[in-house]
């Protein structure tokens, strides 16, 4: 006689969506929330589960999510072992809806294939590997910009801006790319290189390990080349680093650009006020924003500061929040329905303007489920804090570039 | 040709540090035969201790030395009586106490900090001197300094005191040693303490020129422990030069291959070197087995 295979049912009763409707029925909608809790980037995973819970607070005192509360559920991981047996417990013990996450790429890939297993959808607000996209995973999406998306800011600022304070035109230029050698900053790289090539740049890419010990090698070899506008696409360590040799080498570049970080009060104390001033920073727009464009990003941050008693220390964690609330608004198009097939369709049919939310963004997902809404802005080091100069509507008013080259 | 003698004198610069670094760990492998994973976990915790004695006192790092190496020699001891000695009939246990040591310190440094990056900006830090064109940075050369007084302070101890000889007979063959009446257990605790000194007086004078963060012992130590292969276990006048072997190898690959192929570089260096003199340049055959016992 046949067994009864209870595990092919389940199996068939998941993929079909229908237990995990039956789950969000029973009023919390669980989230799995999977960061590097400890390890090298716990400080950027702990700000961003602190920002997912922020989300979860602010729609639980409105009365949730369809009347449900919403519930984050953290999951540590600091590699893709962990990743994966992270995905498992969320999954099966603590039986979440959805899974969110991430701080870094290689976690993100690995938890959001091993999500697929389990037919959860796989809420990616922060990771930024461009391939994360472009893999075709079923399961899939990202909310805020990808690296490529950091290029294009890089590129944007440099054409639409720099240039110009630079006295140069475009198809002048000379750029220098220092990256980090791992995916991160070779994609960041890679997307400016073919950008400023495709105006006519002369542009120069160069790698080095985050760990190593000295960077005044890489250091010479951009002074000999003697660019307009370098730009470093880096980790903290590595980062620091060059600009503590730029400074010692007395290495002056018409215009510095920091892709992703520079901007926080540990980069000030680093390298100091007077070193920093006119330095530029590609990251997540976050705060000394004109409300008009990231409209309540103020509220929010301090919202933060009541709940947490400390301002966010990551760049990252508000675009965590931004990506929160727009898995809010696609469950309430599901209907509570949170199937991978049902989300994902809500969010295809997604389509909200620039400034929709409190980082800037809109909502518009594009055919590898990118949103292309979802877009970083430019700071500069300006006195002892950063501010927004780019784009030109996201500045404070008042607020405008200053002189870029080093004292 | 200004290039070419700015990547001399970084070369030698980086030698210092990584000669700095590895003398320790050589002390160490040297006289009681540990491979000490946890020697970067030390550098990581002098470099907090500066940090800790800038932020709260305003101590200038170079002063904070004075507290921050005897603290580390004496936790060097301490953890040599309390984890290594149990375990020093077992040499295999002992590494893999190091390794426990390694994560051990680094999750509660992380624990304690919440792994927020952490920096100075001192107006030293800052301080560059050129000569004829050449560039050295005055951090860096306070290392090279202190590695050769390091290395040559540690040379003489070994040769000319008593302690020091005592040290150098447990080394060579601890059961003489001990048959001589030299407190053996005594002697590996010290050498471990003057160990872990060594790897805190590095981190200290590192600190001006990092960020914090509990994983950076383990940029340094990679290169330490090729250093100390490629100079010949045990030695320290290997350490010295195995130091500048890998920095100046680094220097000249990062300038003038690639930077992204330096480490690429220096490890066909160490694989050369060893393919001729398997024992280091300056180790004893066999070393890398039983340290140095019944070498001579």
């Amino acid at each position: 006689m046949k067994k009864f295979n209870g595990a092919g049912v389940l199996a068939v009763l998941v993929g079909a969506g229908w237990i995990t409707v039956a789950a969000a029925q029973e009023g919390t909608i669980k989230i799995g929330a999977i960061t590097p809790n400890t390890g090298g980037m716990a400080v950027l995973g702990n700000d961003l589960a602190n920002w997912y819970e922020l989300a979860a607070d602010e729609i639980n005192a409105k009365g949730g999510v369809l009347g449900k509360k919403v519930k984050i559920i953290r999951g540590d991981a600091t590699n893709a072992q962990e990743a994966i047996a992270a995905v498992d417990k969320l999954a099966t013990v603590d039986k979440v809806d959805i899974i969110s996450g991430t701080i870094a790429s290689f976690i993100s890939q690995a938890a959001s294939e091993a999500a697929v297993n389990y037919n959860k959808m796989y809420w990616e607000t922060n990771a930024l590997a461009v391939e994360l996209t472009t893999r075709g995973l079923p399961n899939f999406l990202r909310t805020g910009p990808s690296a490529a998306y950091y290029a294009m800011q890089a590129a944007d600022v440099s054409k639409g801006k720099v240039a110009s304070v630079v006295g140069k035109p475009v198809n002048k230029l000379k750029i220098w790319v220092e990256h980090e050698d791992s995916n991160y900053g070779t994609s960041i790289a890679t997307e400016v290189d073919r950008l400023m090539k495709a105006e006519g740049a002369t542009v120069q890419i160069a790698g080095h390990k985050a760990s190593a010990v000295d960077l005044t090698d890489s250091i010479l070899r951009a002074q000999q080349a003697n660019p307009d506008i370098f730009i470093i696409s880096g980790y903290v360590v590595d980062t620091h680093l060059l600009l503590r040799t730029m400074r010692e080498r007395n290495f002056k570049p018409a215009a510095t650009i920091l892709i992703g970080l520079g901007d926080s009060p540990d980069t000030l104390k680093a390298i100091g006020p007077e070193y920093l001033q006119g330095i530029l920073i590609v990251t997540f727009p976050r705060q000394a924003i004109n409300q008009k464009y990231a409209p309540g990003s103020d509220a929010v941050n301090k919202a933060y500061v009541d709940k947490y008693k400390v301002p966010s220390i990551g760049n990252a964690g508000i675009n965590g929040y931004v990506g929160m609330q727009i898995l809010f608004k696609a469950i309430e198009a599901t209907k509570g329905d949170m199937s991978v097939s049902a989300l994902m369709k809500a969010a295809k049919a997604m389509d909200m303007p620039i400034g929709s939310f409190t980082t800037g963004y809109g909502v518009k997902f594009d055919e590898n489920m990118q949103n292309t809404r979802g877009q970083a802005v430019t700071y500069q080091w300006q006195g002892d804090s950063t501010k927004v100069v780019w784009p030109q509507e996201a500045a404070l008013d008042g607020v405008s570039m200053i002189k870029l080259a080093r004292p | 040709m200004d290039q070419f003698f700015n990547v001399v004198a970084l070369g030698m610069l980086l030698g210092g540090t990584y000669a700095l670094v590895s003398v320790g760990l050589n002390l160490i492998f040297g006289v009681i035969r540990i491979v000490n994973f946890s020697q970067g976990e030390f550098l990581m915790l002098g470099m907090y201790g500066a940090y800790l004695g800038y932020s709260t006192m305003g101590l200038d790092p170079y002063a904070g030395a004075f507290i921050v190496v005897p603290a580390l020699t004496l936790l060097g001891m301490v953890v040599y009586w309390l984890v290594m000695r149990p375990l020093q009939n077992e040499p295999m246990m002992q590494v893999f106490a190091s390794f426990g040591l390694l994560l051990l310190i680094q999750n509660v440094v992380l624990a304690i900090t919440g792994g927020v990056g952490m920096s100075m900006n001192t107006p030293f830090s800052q301080v560059t001197l050129t000569i004829a064109g050449v560039q050295f940075s005055a951090t860096r050369l306070i290392i090279l300094l202190a590695a050769l007084v390091a290395a040559g302070g540690l040379g003489l101890f070994l040769a000319k005191t008593n302690f020091g000889q005592a040290i150098r007979a447990v080394a060579q063959d601890r059961m003489a040693a001990q048959l001589m009446g030299i407190n053996v257990e005594r002697t590996f605790m010290w050498s471990f303490g003057i160990g872990t000194g060594l790897a805190g007086l590095a981190g200290v004078l590192l600190t001006p020129i990092y960020t914090l963060s509990p994983q950076i012992g383990g940029n340094f130590v990679m290169a330490a422990f090729a250093v100390v292969v490629l100079g010949g276990l045990g030695s320290v006048l290997g350490a010295l030069v195995g130091g500048f072997i890998v920095g100046l190898t680094e220097a000249f690959a990062g300038y003038y291959i690639d930077p992204e192929l330096k480490h690429a570089v220096i490890f066909i260096v160490f694989i050369a070197v060893l393919l001729i003199k398997p024992s280091g340049l300056f180790g004893q055959a066999g070393a890398e087995e039983v340290g140095l016992r019944e070498q001579s």
